[in-house]
């Protein structure tokens, strides 16, 4: 009897110690639902709300969670939703239980009012993340923005039309990995090509900036959160770049630089990684012949100084802090979406830079789907391994600037073409864009 | 042993089961009326199961199902016919605005529209022309995307140049998406670049026509009216991307009968997806319009859509359909089944017929089945231990004063016991009035028992004497027929006992009325004949018996008697 006593005893600890060893919140009977805000859409079908589909007919269904997008958008725009929702203006959606976020989105919102993700993730888990990526996303609040995916920048060429170029004048990859070769190669195809921009450039300024970044150490701003255009350095990176516009060697974008290479314009353009969704198989010309792109994407071009930097983009994952229950069924989905091999799919289907550690030892042996994604994939392993990878300056209104001085450049690009080809000395025409770049404010 | 008589039996048998079980010699009473009230529960439970099975409470879940699946198809319904409907109208309306637009160009230009062709001035700025209007187009009505091709090329010289032609396409994408770009898929990227429209990933200068399903039909259909020769294409997958798309197609015919091309409207798949979003509180809904297709929808060829607040699960490859009972359907393929309604509608005289399906998932069809039937089997048993329960109660309390009286009843001393029951007071006073009146009886009887014994004592006593005279008077009697025998002559008296034999039957019985002492009016008036007749007997009766007087006639009968008492005594 007493052994029976005994034995009755020792089961009701173990279901109690059963019980206690697994305090989940979630309840697969009455699934929580997550709604969500993503920035991976526009033209592209999403491999986002993709991968949430799958995340739903499985694990999801499994624990209990529902994750339901109810609005794409993009970068610019997600902030000014996020505020007008949190703000319960008149028109605003509810806000979403999960949403991509800058950090910077962060102090908009209130770190206060997210998930701190280091109360649902342990330091081990964590150590499972690239370190800066991981970094970018902490706020006083704690790690405010989960890393998910990250983008940098990269140089797409026309691989048909180089080759062509390259036969002619001897011009090859590897003459692009500087800029200084870069900007050569702009003169020679510009000269080849009878007069045609070699690159569209889509975030000129940022450029710019690493540059400065690499040759001082450091970009310096003025106090009105523009750049400090008393500091030669700036200058003389500007003007590394105003020359070779006010030449037409290269250019700001109208739009987006793939626009540029698609339509046969330009030979090559220099923006986002996730841009290679944009990239057409073919390139058609305004006389609606066409051939085959052969994409190239090549690293950003070097500055030659001891430390190379990339820019590092991207939004992270947040969630509104509101029950535990939400909050862990949202660390539930986003454990599930940065496994590394997971990651690794989203982030070749997206040209983003995956965040896990382990995904870089895949990249190289990665089963692509075609060789433009491969020559992306060996891009950013070249930049993840040579270059360091910093954030944008996101001071109060730094974006409205650089809109500024790009719509500026777009008017006096090509006049400025025009007169250079006239026989106007370029050095002379690139200080007029650094009297405009000085005016802004 | 045929059927009938083995029916017979058992029906013999089962009544008589029954008969046992209800009547059985032995049963208590409690267990009677028990078993006659539980049956009666039992039947009326019965009327009330059948009751409620006949008013489909027992299948309220698929009844409940259907009518809030049709409800939402009904809905959904209304929606496409309205929206397909409008969108034909609104591509009607484009292409006479197209086509007046193209008429004016080509007048104030002094060109023909085969002048277009190689012309990429005249094409470029034909496109920057109609591109405002595009726009607006694609801002009013509800559609994806919206396009005009024409019927023509601006290089004759390329490779497959007679199915390339000229023309714009513009798109919003987006899915759930407050940011809907406008892209350009078709048409010159530096007039999309100059208007501030981003040209798709997938742009391309012109239009295919190998890539549009139909286009011959199309092209067949050309000089019937707009309003008749419009029609939607089948869903399809937009070159070099993944989205499938539905297009509306209104020919453009010049006012000279020229074919200047096609113009419409673009329905995405995505689009789709947001647009019909259906308010709905059944989880994970899912709607379709596909091709309609025998038993098999193949869900990659058509439409899909959820709830407007809610997930749903976009199904993958084929679902085949299967009747299930209450006008829905199943719909089971490669992944999770679906239980739903399906309609057919028609989108336009020149498109196939389409089907439409609302679907939940099955499994939560299942659940709430798994959770009725519980119910009904919870009720079931609850009103079956009810009626148990009441049927033991009630019979027990009906009982118990019966029994308890029955057993005061058995006890020596009831007098002076209350009873609450007045059919028992009623059964206790008529048995004590029989008792009373057994007693009575009983006391009579005793009374008359004692009368009877003495009259019987006095009876026995008269008796006595009466047989002492008797048998005296038999001793007289014996010796007067004694002394008389010798007074008779032996041949007169045989010849008087060999008369007998020969007296006709009244004669006999005029003779024992002799014997027995009447006279002869007595015998007249019994006979009722007259005394004559009577006398007119006797002589024949004494002819025959050699008599001559009455006198001698009883004492010869006196003798016989005697005789014949003696012959009887000896025997």
């Amino acid at each position: 009897m007493k052994r029976i006593i005994a034995f009755l005893i020792f089961v009701i600890l173990l279901i109690g110690m059963t019980g206690c060893s697994n305090p989940t919140l979630l309840d697969p009977g009455n699934p929580v639902t997550l709604s969500l805000w993503h920035v991976y859409g526009e033209q592209a079908d999403s491999p986002m709300n993709q991968l949430i589909a799958e995340f739903n007919a499985t694990i999801g269904q499994e624990k209990g969670i529902v994750v339901t997008v109810t609005n794409v958008t993009n970068t610019s725009k997600i902030g000014g939703q996020l505020k007008s929702a949190l703000n319960e203006e008149p028109g605003a959606p509810d806000m979403p239980d999960l949403f991509s976020a800058h950090t910077s989105h962060a102090g908009l919102l209130g770190a206060e009012n997210l998930v701190n993700w280091k109360d649902w993730f342990s330091e081990k888990e964590l150590k499972e993340y690239v370190p800066e990526f991981v970094d970018s996303g902490i706020t006083d609040a704690g790690l405010s923005i989960f890393p998910v995916s990250k983008s940098s920048y990269a140089l797409f060429l026309n691989g048909s039309q180089f080759d062509r170029f390259s036969s002619d004048t001897g011009v090859t990859y590897d003459d692009l990995a500087t800029w200084e070769g870069f900007f050569d190669a702009a003169a020679k195809y510009y000269e080849w090509s009878g007069g045609k921009t070699f690159c569209a450039m889509d975030y000129l300024i940022r450029h710019v900036e690493l540059d400065i970044q690499s040759k001082k150490g450091e970009a310096t701003f003025a106090e009105d959160g523009w750049f400090d255009t008393s500091d030669p350095a700036v200058y003389d990176s500007w003007m590394m770049f105003a020359e070779p516009l006010a030449q037409g060697h290269i250019a700001v974008s109208e739009l987006y630089s793939n626009t540029h290479v698609t339509t046969g314009e330009m030979l090559c353009g220099i923006g986002s990684t996730a841009s290679i969704i944009y990239f057409g198989e073919t390139v058609t010309y305004p006389d609606n012949t066409s051939e085959e792109m052969n994409l190239r994407v090549l690293p950003l071009p070097m500055s030659g100084a001891d430390v190379e930097y990339i820019p590092q983009s991207g939004v992270g994952l947040a969630a509104l802090k509101t029950t535990d229950q939400k909050a862990e069924a949202a660390a539930e989905f986003v454990r599930w979406f940065t496994e590394a091999e997971r990651n690794l799919d989203f982030v070749v289907q997206t040209g983003y830079m995956p965040v896990c550690v382990d995904a870089y030892k895949e990249i190289e042996s990665y089963d692509y789907p075609n060789e433009a994604y491969k020559s992306l994939f060996d891009a950013i392993r070249v930049m993840h391994e040579k270059y360091t990878a910093i954030s944008r300056p996101d001071f109060d209104g730094f974006y409205g600037k650089t809109n500024t001085l790009y719509d500026g450049l777009r008017a006096m690009q090509g006049d400025l073409a025009d007169r250079c080809d006239a026989g106007e000395d370029a050095g002379t025409l690139a200080e007029e864009t650094w009297e405009f770049f000085k005016t802004i404010k | 042993m045929n059927n009938t008589r083995i029916l017979d039996l058992l029906r013999d048998r089962g009544s008589g089961a029954f008969s046992r079980f209800m009547n059985g010699s032995g049963r208590s009473l409690k267990r009677k009326l028990f078993s006659y009230m539980f049956l009666l529960v039992c039947l009326l439970l019965l009327v009330l199961v059948t009751g409620m099975f006949l008013l489909g409470q027992f299948n309220s879940t698929a009844m409940d199902t259907f009518d809030a699946l049709d409800m939402q198809m009904e809905v959904y319904e209304k929606d496409i016919v309205n929206h397909f409907d409008s969108i034909a109208a609104a591509g009607v309306n484009l292409a006479k605005n197209m086509t007046s637009f193209l008429d004016g160009y080509l007048s104030d230009h002094i060109l023909s529209f085969s002048d277009l062709t190689d012309n990429s001035t005249d094409l470029a700025a034909l496109q920057e022309l109609m591109l405002e209007p595009l726009l607006q187009q694609l801002g009013q009505e509800d559609c994806s995307g919206v396009f005009v091709m024409l019927d023509t090329t601006v290089n004759s010289a390329v490779a497959n140049a007679d199915t390339s032609r000229c023309g714009l396409y513009l798109k919003i994408n987006g899915y759930k998406s407050t940011y809907n770009p406008v892209s350009m898929l078709r048409g010159d990227a530096e007039i999309a670049r100059a208007g501030g429209i981003i040209p798709h990933r997938q742009w391309k200068l012109e239009f295919n026509t190998e890539h549009l399903p139909g286009y011959e039909q199309i092209l067949a259909d050309v000089h019937q009216p707009m309003t008749e020769s419009y029609r939607f294409t089948d869903l399809f997958t937009l070159s070099g991307t993944e989205e499938s798309v539905m297009l509306l197609t209104v020919p453009m015919v010049g006012g000279d009968g020229t074919f200047y091309g096609i113009c419409g409207y673009e329905i995405s798949e995505s689009y789709f997806m947001s647009y019909y979003a259906q308010p709905t509180k059944v989880n994970y809904l899912t709607y379709l319009m596909t091709p309609n297709t025998e038993d098999v929808i193949h869900t990659d060829d058509g439409f899909s859509c959820g709830a407007s607040d809610g997930y749903y699960r976009v199904p993958q490859g084929n679902l085949t359909v299967r009747a299930y009972g209450n006008a829905l359907f199943t719909f089971e393929g490669d992944e999770m089944p679906y239980l739903g309604v399906t309609r057919t509608i028609s989108i336009s005289p020149n498109s196939p017929e389409y089907l439409l399906s609302v679907m939940m998932r099955k499994s939560d069809f299942d659940r709430d089945m798994r959770t009725e039937n519980i119910k009904n089997v919870t009720l079931c048993i609850l009103l079956l231990l009810a009626a148990v329960s009441c049927c033991y109660y009630f019979s027990r309390r009906f009982l118990t004063p019966i029994l308890r009286s029955l057993e005061q009843l058995k006890s020596e001393a009831p007098d002076g016991m209350d009873y609450d029951i007045p059919e028992i007071v009623d059964l206790f006073d008529f048995l004590a009035k029989k008792d009373r009146d057994h007693e009575e009886a009983l006391h009579t009887l005793e009374q008359e028992k004692q009368h009877a014994l003495i009259e019987k004592n006095s009876l026995l006593e008269e008796y006595g004497k009466t047989q002492t005279e008797f048998e005296k008077a038999q001793a007289e009697l014996a010796r007067l027929a004694y002394s008389r025998q010798a007074e008779i002559d032996p041949d007169a008296y045989a010849l008087f006992l060999d008369g007998i034999k020969t007296l006709t039957q009244t004669e006999r019985k005029i003779f024992n009325y002799y014997l027995d002492g009447l006279g002869i009016k007595e015998i007249a008036d019994t006979m009722s004949v007259k005394e004559s007749t009577v006398y007119s007997h006797n002589k024949n009766i004494y002819g025959k018996l050699g008599i001559n007087s009455l006198k001698q006639l009883l004492r010869y009968a006196a003798l016989m008697r005697q005789q014949e008492a003696d012959d009887s005594h000896q025997r």
